[in-house]
């Protein structure tokens, strides 16, 4: 990880590291049974602490329209995301695309948003969705086995029902679910997390925007003293491997380091629960 | 039966027959060695055969060169599910012409093999490829036409289309159904001609030698 900038600088720094794939020889694969060893521990951790380090309650469910393969709906306490995949199938768009590897598309669309339309908002409300689509599918095309699908096209649709925070991460999750619940190959589940690193440098996991509101910020002068940082990492939990880190805010190094290694943990604890989606496909 | 090499790992299956795990793209099923063949669903990576669908884990055995192999599958959990199939080079097809022109025929994909496809592919039928002999004497319009259901391999990509090349050039490719002029459907009557089922009209075409479709 490169050297962030110091908060001597005083300016607004957005960035974004997405679809990172380490093929170094010391990042090595975790065993399945460590992966759900540690996450009990975890859980056994996370009860004795406070409720600031907890996920909200989270509902997984596949098959989510009318039992048609390839559809999932996520929620995260108030944010509730519904995602379709549809493909593989030709690819209609006539660019310059790569011939021997398949396309993803996906398509991300806000309902909350679009319900409160204020003119002013709108412009904002479509950068984020705009930014928050392209971290999707720099994601999934970490994830998604696109040797196997050439010059064919994936289509993702996200859908935000409701937005109060961690938008990335339940859609990230959403989209790796209703990829392999329609039989498309992919290299591993992903399981992501998003916290907020308060000023004081505590931690806070999963917030709501109606807990903790983050305001978008387009001027980096009006940016407030008292900010925190916002970090989401989507992450390949079998072979331990980070498929999206993206963090906005100002923070040291070390800050920076410890909040994406927190987030990181977190990440891990629902692969349980991703799990036991796919698993209970089963009995259908 | 061989110990799996993770001693500490009770979730991963051991080598054996009939071993009818449910697995999760990213398990860790097997590592690599030379008795052990990834197959459909799965992948190699770090030394180890991961799965890459979420389905029932599958082992057969084959013999290449007097030498057992076992080879590791995951299926999908329903029986009556196809896998996402998708046209590739050698296999045979069902397509639909679309029109015709002079050099070629486009056509859609609609089958391949015995699956149906969730969405459709173009297909190119050049003229070239239609018969084995004489190609320079062949008329397009004697062969397909539009609206016939043909049955093709595919033999390469088109250039700077999304596309596939087809070849009718076998004896058991070629028109299976037509329609004719009133709508109605043309049944093949022989080996190059179709036989209207209203009018009995007859028209050439280059028919598929299949021999319950010309009872």
């Amino acid at each position: 990880m490169k050297d962030e900038p110091n908060l001597e600088l005083g300016g607004l720094m957005i960035m974004r590291i997405r679809g990172i794939t380490m093929q170094h020889s010391s990042v090595k694969p975790v065993p399945l049974n460590n992966l759900l060893k540690r996450t009990e521990n975890g859980k056994a951790g996370t009860s004795l602490g406070s409720a600031a380090n907890t996920f909200r309650s989270i509902v997984m469910q596949t098959g989510a329209l009318h039992d048609q393969k390839g559809t999932v709906y996520v929620e995260f306490g108030s944010t509730k995301v519904i995602c379709a995949v549809d493909g593989p199938k030709e690819i209609t768009k006539n660019t310059d695309v790569d011939p021997t590897e398949g396309q993803i598309c996906v398509f991300l669309k806000n309902i909350s948003m679009e319900s409160t339309a204020v003119p002013g908002s709108s412009s904002i409300s479509s950068k984020e969705n705009s930014e928050t689509r392209n971290a999707v599918e720099s994601a999934l095309r970490s994830i998604v086995c696109l040797d196997l699908f050439c010059k064919a096209q994936i289509d993702v649709e996200i859908t935000v029902l409701n937005d109060d925070g961690g938008v990335l991460a339940a859609a990230l999750i959403a989209a790796s679910l209703a990829l392999i619940d329609s039989g498309i190959q992919v290299y591993d589940v992903c399981v992501a997390a998003h916290i907020v690193m308060l000023a004081d440098g505590r931690i806070i996991v999963d917030p709501s925007t109606s807990s903790f509101p983050f305001s978008s910020v387009t001027d980096s002068e009006e940016f407030p003293g008292n900010a925190h940082l916002s970090v989401t990492v989507g992450m390949l939990p079998s072979l331990n491997q980070l498929a999206c880190c993206e963090f906005v805010g100002i923070a040291e190094p070390q800050q920076l380091r410890h909040a994406i290694a927190v987030a990181i943990e977190n990440s891990l604890k629902l692969y349980p629960l991703v799990r036991k989606t796919l698993m209970s496909d089963v009995k259908i | 039966m061989k110990a799996d090499s993770n001693s500490g790992s009770n979730i991963a299956c051991s080598v054996g027959e009939g071993c009818s795990k449910y697995v999760i793209p990213g398990d860790r099923l097997f590592p690599i060695s030379e008795q052990l063949k990834a197959g459909i669903g799965t992948y190699e990576l770090f030394g180890h055969i991961y799965a890459s669908l979420a389905g029932t884990l599958h082992m057969y055995t084959t013999t290449e060169r007097d030498k057992e192999t076992k080879i590791v599958e995951v299926r999908r959990e329903s029986g009556k599910e196809k896998r996402h199939v998708m046209p590739y080079v050698g296999c045979i097809v069902t397509a639909k012409v679309q029109n015709i022109g002079q050099r070629f025929a486009k056509c859609s994909i609609h089958c391949v093999e015995c699956s149906v496809l969730s969405h459709e592919f173009n297909g190119i039928l050049r003229k070239e490829d239609i018969m084995p002999i004489e190609k320079e004497k062949i008329k397009l319009e004697q062969c397909v036409h539009p609206g016939d259901v043909i049955l093709a391999r595919v033999i390469g990509f088109g250039d700077n289309q999304h596309s596939y090349l087809l070849s009718t050039i076998e004896d058991e490719l070629g028109v299976v159904s037509s329609v004719g002029d009133l709508g109605e459907r043309m049944v093949p009557c022989s080996f190059s001609e179709v036989k209207s089922v209203v009018t009995n009209a007859r028209e050439p075409r280059k028919v598929a030698r299949i021999p319950d479709l010309n009872c």
